[in-house]
């Protein structure tokens, strides 16, 4: 099977697109669109910056399921997903407990109907704080140690 | 799930060594909410954000290889997969704040 970006219909860009990578960043190439089929809309956001996640999102992709190869169209995608739920679990966040701060409280607040990601964020945090304590001790030895 | 894991093919374990290991780099999450927030943001709330997003990822595949199996595709993901997958998660609350139920009040 021929690679993706050959693929004309994985890699149309409606003029939308254009207009807001222009608005963003003129210098942008955007030759390597093909606008051959003007019929798939993007997403409501499609990024004029870099691609920030690129290589680990091609890795998460492939651990959840997807190809060893994911197709670059898919991980572009799932990316500028990602940077929106981000973005809106991050203003989401600002108007909770005490507004214009993001504290850990208030994103544990968000997740709270989510049994996943309540579950992995409590984890996280956990771990966090006995790995801080483990620190702090095998500091403390090495110190106590020395002297 | 140490017996499981003794059991894996090597693809298997490919697999499951990317699903351990792969993670969103602190940096780069950071300095996005930063720019978001136009505050600075603590460690913690980096990691919490950091976890939450992978498992935001990982509800979105999983979904869409089932969306492509319902729909009778194969291959790798494709686009049209991941949108359906994403209107799904956000139909059942997966996403903060979209819930449309909530919206219609």
């Amino acid at each position: 099977m021929s690679s993706p970006s050959v693929n004309t219909s994985l890699t149309s860009s409606p003029q939308k697109e254009r207009d807001s990578k222009e608005r963003e960043n003129p210098d942008e190439n955007y030759d390597q669109f093909d606008d051959d089929e003007p019929d798939l809309h993007y997403g409501s956001t499609s990024s004029g910056r870099k691609r920030l996640f690129s290589k680990e999102l091609r890795c998460m992709m492939f651990g959840f399921g997807d190809d060893q190869n994911p197709y670059t169209e898919s991980v572009d995608l799932l990316e500028d997903l990602v940077i929106e739920y981000i973005t809106e679990t991050t203003h989401k966040a600002m108007e909770t407990g005490r507004t214009g701060r993001v504290q850990v409280e208030d994103m544990v607040f968000l997740v709270r109907k989510d049994t996943r990601k309540f579950a992995r964020v409590k984890d996280l945090l956990t771990m966090n704080e006995e790995l801080k304590k483990a620190r702090k001790a095998f500091d403390e030895v090495k110190y106590a140690g020395v002297s | 799930m140490q017996v499981l894991v003794s059991n894996f093919t090597e693809e298997q374990l490919d697999r499951y060594e990317m699903y351990r290991r792969s993670a969103f780099p602190k940096a780069a999450i950071k300095r996005l909410m930063q720019t978001i927030t136009g505050c600075s943001i603590s460690q913690n709330v980096v990691i919490a954000m950091a976890g939450i997003a992978k498992v935001f990822v990982g509800e979105v595949v999983e979904e869409a290889l089932d969306v492509m199996e319902q729909w009778g595709d194969s291959g790798p993901l494709q686009p049209k997969h991941l949108r359906e997958a994403v209107r799904r998660v956000r139909n059942r609350g997966g996403i903060p704040g979209s819930k449309p139920f909530a919206k219609a009040l």
